[in-house]
């Protein structure tokens, strides 16, 4: 631990997370999240238990405001469905999944709205989750992963959550 | 998935939690929560940690090893921040993680919500928040940006809690849209307040008596912390 | 009054005191609130300026108390009165001719005049009349036919004016809070522009009158003295101001145009070296199943939710939209509001020509009124409006506002 890691974790805090070269250096404390072609490594922060964001709900403060919270975290959650293919395993990084079936999952789980709105609505909570670094999203080839911010949740988050995967129809 | 920290011990905490007793620790790690994810600040009296002066110091040493600090927010509450040391560090070569067109709207809104209303007489206090809404109007009509990108920009700074919608209720409805500083504000140190105050002043009035008082303090460098 | 060296004055003196006085009185009537008490209202200057006004208009055979009464409606009658006869008492309002019974009044013009100075004062703190009155003394002293006496005379004021300038601040600066040095800010404004002003009357007498050296002394010193005084009270400003206060030292025209004025990398410029959180929501599973249970609760059990359209209008389109509409779409809002905040369906679709045109208009406005990132709606009140020589012949009453998007939760 130095002034430099100190510097790594404020410019984390700052910037979200960011992809370096695999062979680039890092700080202490951080999870190093390998891409799947190992061309970059991504950097999260790695908090310990009981200094996490969970702690605010057993405190009831407020996190940070997101637009349409709503259908924000379906979004999320019809990702994690489409990208998480393997969820005995480990969350990241799952497999890229395209927007229509996104869209499928997300309507599933959704007021029928007409599809236009719905789709608004989607496509709206996918650039928030893609500017918070919970999904990446390819707007060209119209493709949905995962973001380096999954790497976040703890075993026990885990669980819960292939428990809501198994509950989703695909 | 929690390979560095399995066994507990966090490369960059665990150096100042191992002198705590198991209480403490929990109470100083809970603190370092509340500051860092909340929104809002936190009140004092909700935490022991921030309560306890001698708890409040090992919380900010932790802080510390992640470039932040406890900044005091007025009514007896605290927030964090980076600290005014590592804040310069980062940006002294250039590097700004947010995008020139949303410093450009955020600038704006606080002229806007914040120094017209000083000058006007209209609000007390002594921070960086408003009751004063900055109409998008404004910004769109009369600001010299690329209309296209307000908008965008708002939503972003929205999201990074540095302007918030203002609430329409009682507005008269011709505003329309209409923002107020955010909460992420809190979070700049005292002196970085007073920067922020400085840098609008020197960019608004270059020639003024004012600014050029600021320009003779400036030769001392900001080296103090956001601490009691 | 005059004093004139132990001899008794003049006839011709006497008669120009009075005038003087004459004048004085009438001026000041402006700010009288009876004889003898100064206003503390400002708005009795509103009524002043409505009773003078109503003069102006009045013509050559002034006004009556009544016709005054009545042209400064909806001001209050008693009001009126009342400044009515402290503007009398003071002689700013006098009888068009000085008889018992005359009713008709004129209104003199000085005080008029007096008023706006004071309006111009109250707002600019007198800066603009200091640097009126400094180009007067530069044109004075460059008269060809000017003589030393019209030297000595404007320096010796501008050393005056600047002394008083200078006392104001320093003695401000030296005993007062933070909070009444920042209510007299305005001292500190424009001071270059007014210390080169006096520069350039100084280098005239100067250069015209050698023997005047002494009296532009004095300048020099006045003018230093105010100098020190405006740096001594500014750098006291800027200490006490904390984080904030020290902005509303500056006046508002100053922020309005430089908030309008300025471009992307110079407003962006105010806050390098400043680092701010990156966003970082963060989704519990406990969230993410929730909104899930909820979405699917909604879901097929529930009407789409019953948006207020009239009857009347076609359904909308319900093909996918294009990946991103949100572009297109706001353009569109913002082409049709233009500089408005609401603009009426009807007027849009009278404008989009033929009833297709107007049906994929619709459809785009219905789009918008539903796009979760957009800030317009669509709001239909009743009433339906039927024009069997129009196409379409009947449109219902809404229109296609900017709302206020409130933090929209959920």
């Amino acid at each position: 631990m130095s002034d430099d890691d100190a510097l790594w974790w404020a410019r984390l805090r700052s910037g979200g997370p960011r992809p370096v070269s695999p062979d680039s250096a890092y700080p202490a404390g951080v999870r190093r999240l390998v891409e799947p072609d190992a061309g970059a490594v991504w950097l999260v922060p790695d908090l310990p238990d009981g200094a996490r964001p969970d702690v605010l709900d057993e405190l009831g403060l407020p996190g940070a405001h997101v637009d349409q919270r709503g259908d924000t975290a379906r979004v999320l959650a019809a990702c994690l469905r489409c990208c998480w293919t393997e969820p005995s395993g480990p969350v990241w990084p799952g497999v890229g999944a395209q927007l229509d079936d996104v869209a499928t999952a997300f309507r599933s789980i959704t007021d029928n709205r007409d599809e236009r709105a719905l789709h608004a609505a989607l496509l709206g909570a996918v650039r928030r989750l893609a500017g918070s670094g919970w999904l990446i999203f390819d707007e060209d080839q119209r493709v949905v992963r995962l973001g380096p911010r999954v790497a976040m949740w703890n075993a026990a988050e885990l669980s819960s959550l292939r428990e809501l995967w198994r509950s989703m129809p695909r | 998935m929690t390979a560095s920290i399995d066994d507990g011990r966090h490369p960059v905490f665990e150096p100042v939690l191992a002198e705590l007793s198991e209480r403490h620790r929990d109470e100083v790690l809970t603190a370092f929560a509340a500051v860092e994810h909340s929104r809002d600040p936190v009140p004092e009296a909700q935490l022991a940690a921030l309560r306890d002066a001698t708890l409040r110091r090992h919380l900010r040493q932790l802080l510390g090893r992640v470039g932040r600090t406890l900044v005091p927010v007025a009514g007896g509450q605290w927030t964090s921040g980076y600290t005014d040391d590592v804040a310069a560090r980062l940006t002294a070569d250039g590097w700004n993680a947010l995008p020139g067109i949303d410093r450009a709207v955020l600038v704006l809104v606080l002229i806007h919500s914040v120094a017209i209303p000083r000058s006007q007489g209209l609000l007390g206090g002594d921070s960086w928040t408003s009751g004063h809404p900055t109409s998008a109007d404004e910004l769109i009509r009369y600001s010299q940006l690329p209309r296209g990108e307000i908008r965008p920009a708002l939503g972003r700074l929205r999201a990074a809690g540095l302007v918030q919608a203002a609430p329409s209720r009682g507005r008269q409805a011709d505003i329309g849209t209409a923002y107020l500083p955010g909460p992420a504000l809190h979070r700049l140190t005292p002196a970085a307040r007073q920067r922020l105050e400085h840098q609008l002043i020197l960019a608004a009035a270059p020639e003024s008596p004012l600014a050029a008082a600021i320009r003779a303090r400036q030769v001392v460098p900001p080296d103090m912390d956001g601490d009691e | 009054m005059r004093v004139t060296g132990g001899t008794e004055p003049t006839l011709d003196q006497l008669a120009g005191d009075a005038a003087v006085v004459r004048l004085y009185r009438q001026v000041f009537a402006v700010l009288a609130r009876e004889s003898g008490a100064m206003i503390a209202d400002s708005g009795m200057l509103d009524v002043d300026e409505a009773i003078l006004d109503a003069f102006a208009d009045a013509g050559r055979e002034g006004l009556t108390l009544d016709q005054a009464v009545a042209a400064c409606r909806p001001l209050d009658a008693r009001l009126v009165t009342r400044r009515f006869e402290v503007l009398r008492e003071y002689g700013a309002i006098s009888k068009v001719v000085d008889r018992p019974n005359e009713r008709f009044h004129r209104a003199a013009f000085a005080p008029y005049v007096m008023l706006l100075f004071l309006r111009r004062m109250a707002e600019q703190g007198g800066q603009a009349e200091l640097h009126q009155l400094l180009t007067l003394e530069h044109v004075n002293v460059q008269e060809p036919d000017a003589t030393a006496e019209v030297g000595r005379t404007s320096v010796s004021r501008l050393s005056r004016i600047f002394r008083h300038l200078g006392n104001e601040l320093a003695i401000l600066a030296a005993g007062s809070t933070a909070e009444t040095l920042g209510d007299h800010a305005q001292l500190l404004w424009g001071n270059k522009s007014l210390i080169t002003q006096a520069e350039h009357v100084h280098a005239v007498v100067i250069e015209r009158w050698p023997q005047l050296h002494g009296e532009c002394a004095t300048l020099r010193l006045a003018l230093a003295a105010y100098g020190d005084a405006v740096e001594t009270a500014a750098g006291r400003l800027i200490e006490q101001a904390g984080t904030t206060r020290a902005l509303g030292l500056l006046p508002v025209e100053t922020w309005v145009s430089f908030a309008r004025g300025s471009d992307a990398d110079t407003l962006a410029g105010v806050l390098d070296g400043f680092v701010f959180d990156a966003p970082a929501p963060w989704f519990s599973p406990h969230q993410l199943t929730e909104a899930v249970e909820s979405g699917r609760q909604t879901g097929g059990a529930r009407q789409p939710p019953p948006r207020p359209e009239a009857g009347a209008a076609p359904p909308p389109e319900t093909t996918v939209a294009p990946a991103d509409d949100a572009d297109h779409l706001r353009d569109l809002a913002e082409r049709l509001l233009g500089d408005t905040t609401s603009v009426p369906v009807t007027e849009v679709l009278d404008d989009s020509g033929d009833w297709p045109a107007a049906r994929r208009v619709l459809a785009d406005l219905t789009a918008l009124h539903h796009h979760p990132d957009l800030p317009y709606e669509l709001v239909w009140s009743d009433g339906l409006r039927i024009d069997v020589t129009a196409s379409p012949s009947w449109t219902s009453h809404g229109s296609l506002v900017r709302v206020a998007d409130a933090e929209a939760e959920k």
